[in-house]
């Protein structure tokens, strides 16, 4: 999902920007003497080919998928092949809607949005280097063929390199044909950014070393909208390092030479809070007011009604359950950074960001600088998963910047990223459903909970139902069960617990509920998970039941002592279906988890297979362990020792099978692995035990004897 | 005071109770190694003194003295260690945050035990984390690297 | 001078102690200011029952997997835990020689009577007799670390001079041990 600006400008077009981009990695091999032919192909003398990838490299591996787009189309070697990050600039903004046009990474979409661009970006490049071939030799560019990087026409042959700097000059087609080959899309390319990542040398945020900076740590206040009242900085001001406290409303910054004088500074100041008005907010309270939106008295928006399910329901239910689920972080492995070197005319922020758009508004607000003067370097992030995507962190360090002469770089503690997140909302559902012979005969859920994007948008866009059916995300259009009797809505229950876009969204929840509620079904009707499905599944969705079909063949029957457990759900244009395989004897042991995916093509399958295991785990730590809570307006928990996060020893093998509809639209991969673990492990722990876990995280409800 | 890291002799003002980690990142400009979590739970600060194994977010680099300091810039010497080629061959990091600590521990855990186990590895890696969940990779190319420091 | 037999352990040898300190004030020292420190968790974490150290005041296992094996896999306990500490809190306990015991020097879950007869036997005290057992307690960095242990964590309510002290008396009387109550009193 994408993150809105906070004022919605249509960005007047820049032109086609070739800024000198600091070079992430010391892999550098060009001369720097080649030419652009686009905004996303540059190629150096000796034909090394630098791609500039309009996303940002968080894991999901679009640093590579996304080149091979652009190489499939001109033709090169992979190993010429090296990838920068784009700067910020309209060639590489999504159009979002009208007037909503951003640089962005998110909601799964960098392959689905941009195969044709860069298809199109490398296709273009070809043809002029074919051109300016065909200028040199005096031939039709129709007698010009290419291989791996060089232009051949009878006896004659150029390589890219040399012929770049004409190509430059030749002009750009807008549509130039595709020869649409499947020898690099589709393949296991390797990943370009191993080398860097095993020896060091791949440059994060957090790495970014800036000539005659100083570094900066800072502490808003543990009370959500809280606001500094006094501070108390004689400690602070005397550790030697140290060079400035710097008070503002919301936050306070202690600037030293180095990061760790700063880190100590901030522990040794005295801060008196002003609490504000959310001193009180506790999860004990968070959980009543969810339960309350519970009540069918509470208004709520429908998402899905067929049937009459509330009128076959007045005479009570079969099953008549309710599910909750916490408040959930990011916790990347690399915290909250960011850099900037503010001069009186310009302005420069180098970032692990998700939202480079908005930072260079951001900076304009905050410094003064104009836009045409603010460059957005983005660097390698240390994991995002959504959270990079809220800028306040950057709008932190450019604040800094405006009260210190010298570049600075601002690192959050872990302990500050916790306490300051952009979480992954409480949610509570409830189901009424009456069973059936072979189809349940009535099925109304409704869900309570915040909704996401009332901290992102105001005004009559809340009215659309593009807004109000947010939360309801996987439930109601992309669900592919056709109950007969069916009405599906949420209530919005809101807090002052800032939340945003948490790997997978509303699916995170949504599948818990759905996929597990469904099982539940299954129990009462004494049918088979499996096959209620596959009742229910509507003939309008073959490309579910491939799936799902796939999945359970793949994971046969579980052996002794282990028990099979199904989730199957859609997520940003693609289906995962998973089976758990399961054993409760003393502890609970989740052993593997087989998948299936159907997202239309998959351009790079290793990574698509590392994304469904990165996916799937990051669901499963969230699933075994982790929570939130509130207590007096602050979150309780600050590392890892107290927010858990699945470790090696628990850790389930992952096999992903790829089934391909290529006439489907493309699909997203980075998400779609998270959503079905929780209910596929819950569903085995059933099996396993008798237990029906309703509440996550299921550590702290399986009874264990 | 000096300290000898991968083999070269470095100079450093850092004050004596500073953790290792923000010498080498900060003083010495050495990024390679990370933090994460400054309080020995995720292993993204791991550097090795004299062969072993070091949480350098914990260690005051007053406590370094002459012990020879190898960060992930060094482990391979010249080239690549056959941790670091196997790392590249099973495509395992993603993100790569966690990645320096946890090829760290791994070559501690292979000079510890050159034919591991899965419960050899359970025990050496657990207390490393990725959030990225990498994990069957890292099981992999740890298995992978010890066969490839035996031939 | 009462022998006790008990079926846990050898016969103990005590000699005699010298003359005005009763086996009495011997057994009260070391039930109430000796036996309380041997297993309070900043003790006991790391002499369990088992093969995994414990943590914290609750005494939950020791997180990450970390057991007794854990150095012969490339991780000993001086990984994260260094030689000195830092200024700042949640840091895992510093000292110079972190490591674990051998397994039969358990403290976790031992009655008064059982500790006692433990810490006379060499068997179970690294080779250390009573004399040197009192310089160890005296002054080994770890044991002191019980009382200086950092935020958060508890100290042994008897202090550490107080726990000296009972040790000597304790010696001095002759090192008696205490009965479990299941045997009746003496």
């Amino acid at each position: 999902m994408s993150f809105t600006p906070t004022r919605r400008t249509v960005l007047a077009g820049l032109g086609a920007l070739i800024v000198c981009v600091r070079l992430p990695t010391p892999a550098w091999a060009g001369s720097g003497a080649g030419a652009a032919l686009n905004a996303f192909v540059r190629i150096d003398p000796d034909d090394t080919v630098t791609i500039l990838i309009p996303s940002s490299e968080m894991g999901q591996g679009i640093n590579t998928s996304l080149p091979q787009l652009v190489a499939e189309e001109l033709d090169v070697a992979w190993e010429k092949i090296r990838v920068e990050h784009a700067p910020e600039d309209e060639a590489y903004r999504l159009k979002l809607a009208p007037g909503y046009v951003i640089m962005v990474t998110g909601g799964s979409n960098s392959v689905k949005y941009w195969w044709t661009p860069l298809q199109t970006a490398g296709a273009a490049a070809r043809e002029m280097l074919i051109a300016a071939a065909a200028a040199r030799w005096g031939v039709d560019p129709e007698q010009c063929s290419t291989e791996d990087g060089v232009v051949r026409s009878g006896e004659n042959s150029a390589r890219y390199g040399e012929l770049v700097g004409e190509a430059a000059g030749q002009k750009a087609p807008k549509k130039p044909a595709l020869r649409g080959r499947r020898a690099v899309i589709g393949h296991d390319k390797p990943r370009l950014d191993l080398l860097d990542k095993v020896t060091g040398a791949c440059e994060f945020g957090m790495d970014v070393k800036i000539p005659d900076m100083v570094q900066a740590c800072a502490i808003a206040s543990p009370v959500f909208g809280g606001r500094v009242g006094a501070v108390d900085d004689a400690a602070t001001r005397a550790i030697p390092g140290v060079l400035d406290v710097l008070v503002f409303e919301d936050f306070v910054a202690v600037v030293a030479e180095t990061w760790w004088p700063a880190r100590r500074g901030i522990r040794a100041l005295t801060i008196t809070w002003d609490d504000g008005d959310h001193a009180q907010l506790d999860s004990d309270t968070i959980s009543e007011r969810l339960h309350a939106g519970l009540d069918d008295g509470v208004k709520a928006n429908r998402g899905h009604c067929h049937g009459k399910a509330t009128k076959r329901l007045k005479d009570g239910a079969d099953l008549e359950v309710t599910y909750e689920v916490p408040y959930l972080d990011h916790q990347t492995m690399e915290p909250m950074n960011a850099t900037v070197r503010l001069t009186e005319d310009r302005c420069e922020i180098w970032a692990g960001t998700q939202n480079q758009t908005i930072v260079r508004q951001d900076a304009e607000a905050i410094t003064g600088i104009p836009l045409e003067n603010i460059d957005v370097h983005t660097t390698y992030l240390g994991g995002g998963f959504g959270r990079r995507g809220n800028n306040d962190f950057v709008q932190q360090a450019l604040k800094i910047a405006t009260r210190v002469a010298r570049p600075v770089q601002l690192i959050w503690t872990r302990e500050e990223g916790t306490r300051h997140g952009w979480y992954r909302p409480a949610f509570v559902a409830r189901l009424r459903a009456k069973g059936g012979e072979s189809r349940p005969g009535a099925f109304h859920l409704r869900i309570a909970g915040p909704n996401i994007l009332n901290r992102y948008l105001q005004g009559p866009l809340t009215k659309l139902a593009m807004f109000t059916h947010f939360p309801m995300e996987g439930l109601i259009e992309t669900c592919p069960y056709g109950f007969d009797h069916v009405l599906i809505e949420h209530a919005a229950v809101e807090f002052a617990v800032p939340i945003g876009f948490w790997r997978s969204v509303g699916h995170s929840h949504n599948a818990f509920f759905m996929e597990s509620m469904i099982d539940e079904l299954a129990h009462i009707m004494g049918v088979d998970e499996v096959e209620l499905r596959r009742e229910l599944i509507t003939e309008e969705h073959p490309r579910f039941r491939r799936v799902l079909d796939t999945v359970v063949e793949a994971a046969g029957s579980p052996p002794e002592g282990r028990f099979h457990g199904v989730a199957l759900h859609e997520s940003f244009g693609s289906i995962c279906g998973q089976v758990a395989e399961v054993s409760v004897d003393g502890g609970l042991r989740v052993h593997k988890v087989y998948a299936a995916i159907d997202c239309g093509q998959v351009v790079n399958p290793d990574i698509a297979r590392a994304q469904i295991m990165s996916g799937a785990i990051y669901g499963l730590s969230a699933a075994l362990g982790e929570k939130l809570t509130l207590k007096r307006g602050r979150i309780e928990q600050g590392n890892f020792h107290d927010y858990p996060i699945l470790r090696m020893v628990d850790a389930p093998e992952v096999e992903t099978h790829i089934v391909e509809t290529p006439e489907a639209p493309i699909g997203g991969i980075g998400e779609i692995g998270t959503p079905p673990v929780a209910p596929a492990v819950c569903n085995a722990i059933f099996k396993a035990t008798g237990q029906r876990i309703r509440r996550l995280p299921i550590l702290d409800e399986l009874e264990l004897s | 005071m000096k300290l000898t890291i991968n083999g070269q002799v470095h100079e450093t003002e850092a004050e004596p109770g500073t953790p290792l980690l923000w010498v080498l990142r900060d003083h010495l400009a050495m990024t390679g190694t990370k933090f994460g979590c400054g309080m020995a739970q995720c292993g993204a600060c791991t550097v090795h003194l004299n062969g072993v194994a070091v949480r350098s977010c914990v260690t005051p680099v007053s406590e370094v003295g002459e012990a020879a300091i190898t960060t992930i810039e060094g482990i391979g010497g010249e080239g690549l260690h056959p941790v670091q080629e196997a790392w590249i061959e099973h495509s395992v990091p993603q993100c790569g945050w966690c990645q320096s600590g946890q090829i760290m521990s791994a070559c501690a855990l292979l000079e510890a035990r050159p034919d591991p186990s899965d419960e050899d590895i359970d025990a050496a890696m657990s207390a490393n984390i990725c959030r990225c969940g990498t994990y069957p990779r890292i099981r992999k190319a740890i298995k992978a690297a010890a066969k490839r420091r035996e031939g | 001078m009462i022998l006790l037999s008990l079926a846990l352990a050898e016969e103990p040898e005590v000699g005699p102690g010298p003359p005005g300190v009763p086996p009495e004030a011997g057994i009260k020292a070391f039930e109430e200011q000796i036996w309380p420190v041997f297993v309070h968790p900043r003790c006991a974490n790391c002499h369990p029952a088992g093969d995994v150290p414990l943590q914290g005041d609750e005494q939950r296992p020791h997180t990450m997997e970390v057991d007794r094996d854990s150095p012969a896999v490339g991780l000993p306990c001086s990984t994260c835990h260094r030689t000195e500490g830092l200024d700042l809190p949640d840091r895992p306990p510093a000292n110079g020689h972190w490591s674990f015991p051998p397994a039969n020097q358990v403290f976790e879950g031992r009655t008064a009577a059982e500790l006692c007869n433990q810490l006379k036997d060499p068997e179970t005290t690294g080779g250390r007799d009573l004399e040197a057992l009192r310089h160890h307690v005296e002054h080994d960095t770890l044991v002191l670390y019980g009382w200086d242990p950092g935020p958060e964590r508890t100290s042994p309510a008897v202090s550490h001079v107080d726990f000296v002290a009972a040790f000597q008396v304790w010696l001095d009387a002759g090192a008696p041990c205490p009965t479990d109550d299941a045997q009746g009193s003496m």
